[in-house]
């Protein structure tokens, strides 16, 4: 091995690291401070704004929204996702690159661009837009993410497993359950997390598909902002990240290497 | 070895690929219509014209709004380029027990907060905003400094720490599975480290540079939240553009046609890009 780099290696990474958190950091650490404007110093610690925020029924009410968009778009990615994954399985390469394009797509488009799109389609064909609008944005922006981390979770299964199994005796629905399913569970539940944490804090497509009727929690804030400006809207952004890191931390824990380089090209799997 | 049929495979892969024609490609086809309608306040007529494009070209702005996002693009990918290698640099050299740790810190960030962050550079920018309040506070400033207020600088600030996650990745991936021993082999031939970096090190690592600059370049020339938040009036984007057709300003049909016209540039780009990684990749792996 080469030469490590040392110290002045790691306190620039130090440096990077702070411009990457202290957006963040900023943000919980006004939601608890006394007073009304952000501004250093700080006024003395408060729990003022969360009180503010859970007395508002508008809150509440976008919390719960959130909810009922992020769990079913969890839940249809995932099975829609591991589907087509296991439709991949064994594909020819290069039908998989004309796949592997089509489903990078919705990543690299600005999401500016899918919304109103959506919208007019919706508005084209008379579908009115609420939660199940959302939904289904949201399925399609995350799908992919899915279908990518269960296909490199793929490429670790020994094939020889299989076909032990067939030797022995097994039917195909005996090797998809007791074999592919358990091996692929850590990507399932990692994935269904990204899933959760994209679509609980997901702001562009759900602002244009909520049609005002129907506002999520980074709806709200995005409202908030424009409307009256306070730091229960920090309050707001706090949940939104607790709730969003926990879950990208716990797909990183349950789906390891996988889960952290998800765009991971599969030939470069394939040469580890 | 048995594998699962055509038909289970199509079957299974159904479900995704009707969402995906559906839900994707048919909304693009109605954007691509509407662009050739005319719009009155919320009434639609789909009429075949090409007024939307010809007032696009005719009114300088929209031009020149454009032109500005994509360069204020190309130079968002260039400072993360600058920022990024060498911390893609400093996590692939790490060692590994340490590696993933490094990573997940950088990831994080990426997933889990795009408007919390955003909301946090709105908070920092504007006459009221913290800097300037600070400073005010603090003495060290008289009146709210200019750069410090929603302005293109802020968008560009805030871009940049946004995005910065999807340049360092690609990048260290490329590094990861660079053979040192090529860098080993050339000082051990004379080289001095920078003629090895330059030589061997960058070459090698170009198609995730180039991959970053894909992740970063796209959706930045597309943005619309960050300069509705932190840009003012004087930060103005392409993205905010379209959006203030598709609001306040509901013309829905030039706003496709504006729509169109980014999406057309940023495919075109997106194929230079990929087209460039293949080639870079081809001629070193």
């Amino acid at each position: 091995m080469g030469r490590r780099v040392g110290w002045p290696g790691f306190a620039y990474l130090a440096l990077i690291y702070a411009f990457l958190y202290f957006p963040a950091v900023l943000v919980v650490v006004f939601s608890f401070n006394r007073s009304r404007v952000w501004a250093f110093p700080l006024k003395g610690f408060a729990l003022r704004w969360y009180e503010e925020l859970a007395a508002r029924p508008d809150a509440l009410n976008a919390a719960k929204n959130s909810l009922i968009v992020a769990l079913p778009t969890t839940v249809l990615s995932v099975l829609i996702g591991v589907a087509v994954a296991f439709a991949l399985h064994h594909w020819g390469s290069r039908l998989k690159g004309v796949m592997d394009g089509a489903l990078l797509l919705p990543l690299l488009i600005p999401h500016l661009i899918w919304a109103v799109a959506l919208l007019l389609f919706l508005t084209a064909f008379a579908i009115p837009t609420g939660a199940a609008t959302v939904i289904l944005g949201h399925v399609l922006l995350t799908t992919p993410y899915v279908v990518l981390l269960v296909n490199a979770r793929f490429h670790s299964l020994d094939p020889s497993l299989e076909d032990a199994a067939r030797g022995l005796g097994a039917g195909s629905r005996v090797i998809v359950v007791r074999i592919i399913l358990p091996h692929l569970a850590p990507a399932l539940l990692a994935g269904g997390l990204i899933t959760f944490a994209i679509s609980f804090s997901e702001l562009v497509v759900a602002y244009f598909l909520t049609g005002g009727g129907f506002d999520t929690l980074p709806v709200f804030i995005y409202s908030l902002i424009q409307l009256e400006p306070s730091p229960v809207i920090n309050a707001v952004a706090s949940v939104i990240f607790g709730v969003a890191v926990l879950a990208i931390l716990a797909a990183m824990v349950i789906g390891g290497r996988d889960a952290l380089l998800v765009g991971k090209r599969e030939r470069d799997a394939r040469a580890e | 070895m048995k594998r699962i049929t055509t038909t289970a495979r199509a079957v299974l892969a159904l479900p995704a690929a009707v969402l995906f024609t559906i839900f994707l490609i048919v909304p693009l086809l109605v954007l691509l219509r509407y662009s050739f309608a005319t719009s009155e306040r919320l009434q639609i007529s789909l009429v075949w014209t090409l007024g939307n494009y010809k007032q696009f070209f005719k009114e300088r702005m929209y031009l020149e709004i454009l032109l500005t996002s994509l360069g204020v693009a190309s130079l968002v990918s260039v400072l993360e380029v600058l920022i990024g290698f060498p911390a893609a640099w400093v996590i692939a050299r790490a060692p590994e027990a340490r590696r993933n740790f490094l990573l997940i810190l950088l990831i994080v960030p990426w997933w889990a907060s795009y408007v919390v962050r955003a909301f946090a550079w709105y908070t920092l920018f504007g006459n009221n905003g913290l800097i300037n309040r600070t400073l005010i506070s603090w003495g060290l400033a008289e009146r709210p400094l200019a750069v410090f207020t929603f302005s293109m600088p802020a968008v560009i600030a805030t871009e940049l720490n946004l995005f910065l996650p999807l340049m360092v990745m690609p990048i260290y991936m490329t590094l990861e599975k660079l053979d040192w021993n090529l860098v080993l082999a050339a000082r051990g031939l004379g080289a001095r480290p920078w003629y090895a970096f330059f030589k061997i090190v960058l070459p090698l690592s170009l198609p995730g540079v180039v991959a970053g600059v894909i992740l970063v370049f796209m959706p930045v020339a597309g943005s619309f939240v960050v300069p509705d938040l932190v840009g003012g009036t004087r930060g103005l984007m392409f993205g905010k553009v379209i959006a203030t057709q598709f609001g306040t300003a509901s013309n829905w049909a030039f706003g496709s046609a504006l729509a169109v016209m980014l999406l057309v540039v940023l495919l075109l780009a997106l194929n230079l890009l990929t087209r460039l990684r293949e080639r870079i990749s081809g001629e070193f792996y």
